[in-house]
């Protein structure tokens, strides 16, 4: 037993001194980080690529303009990623500061969050079919009936919900889940926001755009922020995306972000 | 039905430029298994100890709790914990040997520590009870006290007994480590396929790279595993 007790008054000083670890480390730190929530499975708004030293480094257009947004509060951007759902309730419980994730302020999340202005506004989302079918779904009766995948939380689950009623719902979290269904036969079309979904067409092959299917309208993207905007941050990110756009950084990242999405992919 | 998926299914193009988010992942999801079945040992120890106690109430509390985590799925539990518990415990941000971000990684840790106790509670007990009821006997006539006996008889040999199974739950541990990629985005090796699945656009082979190399883990270990047991054996031929 003795052996047993001296090994628990070890891990119990071991928690403490973690415990201990923990007072310290926070103090300093709150104030000169901004911690940006996202989901970077998501090319090429947010996505993963390695450096020149073989560093895992999230990337893309968000990215670009979230790193902008924390210099000019001179703080330095720590990013979080996650599942996109879970992304707007981290931010709701304060865990992180901004949330960049091509999301769009729809008038469910207005209730829950603040947005900034909009930054971009996406290509109208696309309905992503197999070549094979390109002929046979033109049109949203065409595809009546037929399963459609989209992402647990997005707008385009709504629109789909909407707009194609008889559709059978296959929702996933992750974007590859859904493309590899779809290349799988486990589903008929793939609705994605039209730059995303872009980027799947081009890099997969046997994956088009369904012509003739148009539902809503591309989303208008903008940071969110803790309802009531409680650390105050709006403000300074206003001003970065209105400096952004006339100085024609934004054009400038998307470009970036797409070619770097590509030579990954290659 | 469609050769969509077989066409890229072995392209794998993506290495060796890739390569590191597949070694950091066999990196993580080696550390958060051990990390997590270590833990589990001591809590599993006593909660197997609880269940053959004479006191009916620890018996109780012990059979409920590995009741619980049993009949609950992991991803349930993961959740829980991660959304839950660690919503109301916040960590600091650090990360340890520089790449191990311990506001994931601890989560993660008891999240797989919790449940993996009550699994290896049953391995103990199964272990203790197959110790011969006349080893302890003996020992009690012999004039040890209840404390001696469990700690250096029955303890012993009962070890036999527990520590093939005891590695096995690790190799179940190691697969099993996979969804705290899912859930919260630990960079172990599942989480590694999916990143390079979706940076390069190739939809099938990171996944099979991810499962092979489960496999090299896991398949020479439950090996090593019986090769081990039958050493163990050795002393039980007469």
């Amino acid at each position: 037993m003795k052996t047993l007790k001296k090994l628990l008054a070890l891990t119990m000083s071991l928690c403490m001194l973690f415990a201990l670890g923990a007072c310290s480390e926070e103090g300093g730190e709150e104030s000169d980080t901004l911690i940006l929530g996202t989901s970077a499975d998501y090319p090429p708004y947010e996505f993963h690529v390695l450096d020149e030293n073989g560093n895992d480094q999230i990337v893309g257009f968000d990215v670009s303009l979230a790193y902008q947004i924390a210099e000019d509060m001179g703080k330095e951007l720590v990013i979080k990623d996650m599942a996109f759902e879970f992304v707007e309730q981290e931010l709701q419980n304060g865990t992180v500061d901004i949330v960049l994730a091509c999301i769009a302020p729809t008038p469910e999340r207005l209730e829950m969050e603040d947005f900034s202005d909009i930054y971009r506004e996406d290509p109208a989302p696309i309905m992503v079919i197999r070549e094979e079918d390109a002929d046979k779904y033109t049109s949203i009766e065409s595809m009546a009936g037929a399963t459609v995948g989209v992402q647990s939380a997005t707008t385009k689950k709504d629109l789909i919900v909407e707009n194609m009623p008889e559709s059978e719902l296959l929702e996933l979290a992750g974007v590859p889940d859904l493309i590899n269904n779809l290349l799988a036969g486990k589903c008929e079309g793939v609705f994605l926001d039209g730059g995303v979904a872009l980027g799947y067409i081009e890099n997969t092959d046997g994956l088009v755009a369904a012509e003739g299917i148009e539902i809503g309208e591309g989303d208008r993207m903008a940071v969110a922020v803790q309802k009531g905007d409680p650390k105050g941050l709006l403000e300074s990110i206003n001003q970065t995306i209105a400096e952004c756009k006339e100085n024609g950084k934004l054009d400038e990242w998307y470009a970036e972000a797409q070619e770097m999405s590509a030579e990954a992919s290659e | 039905m469609t050769p969509l998926l077989l066409a890229n299914m072995f392209d794998f193009s993506f290495l060796p430029r890739y390569a590191s988010y597949f070694i950091r992942g066999v990196e993580y999801t080696l550390i958060l298994s051990a990390a997590a079945v270590l833990l589990a040992i001591i809590p599993a120890l006593l909660l197997a100890l609880m269940r053959l106690s004479k006191v009916r109430a620890l018996r109780w509390v012990s059979g409920a709790y590995v009741a619980v985590f049993r009949s609950t799925p992991m991803l349930v539990q993961l959740s829980i914990v991660y959304f839950g518990v660690f919503y109301a415990i916040q960590l600091p941000s650090y990360r340890l040997f520089g790449f191990i971000d311990v506001q994931m990684f601890v989560p993660g840790v008891v999240a797989l520590a919790l449940n993996s106790a009550a699994y290896v509670a049953e391995i103990f007990r199964a272990g203790i009870l197959a110790v011969d009821q006349g080893q302890t006997e003996a020992a009690r006539s012999l004039g040890l006290t209840q404390a001696q006996t469990m700690k250096l008889v029955v303890l012993p040999q009962a070890i036999k007994n527990i520590l093939p199974t005891l590695a096995n739950e690790l190799v179940t541990m190691i697969k099993e480590s996979s969804i705290c990629g899912t859930i919260m985005g630990i960079q172990e090796l599942m989480w590694g396929a999916k990143t390079v699945a979706t940076t390069t656009h190739l939809m099938m082979s990171p996944y099979l790279l991810a499962a092979a190399i489960y496999f090299c883990i896991n398949f020479p270990a439950t090996k090593a595993i019986e090769a081990f047991e039958r050493r163990m054996r050795r002393g039980d031929v007469r």
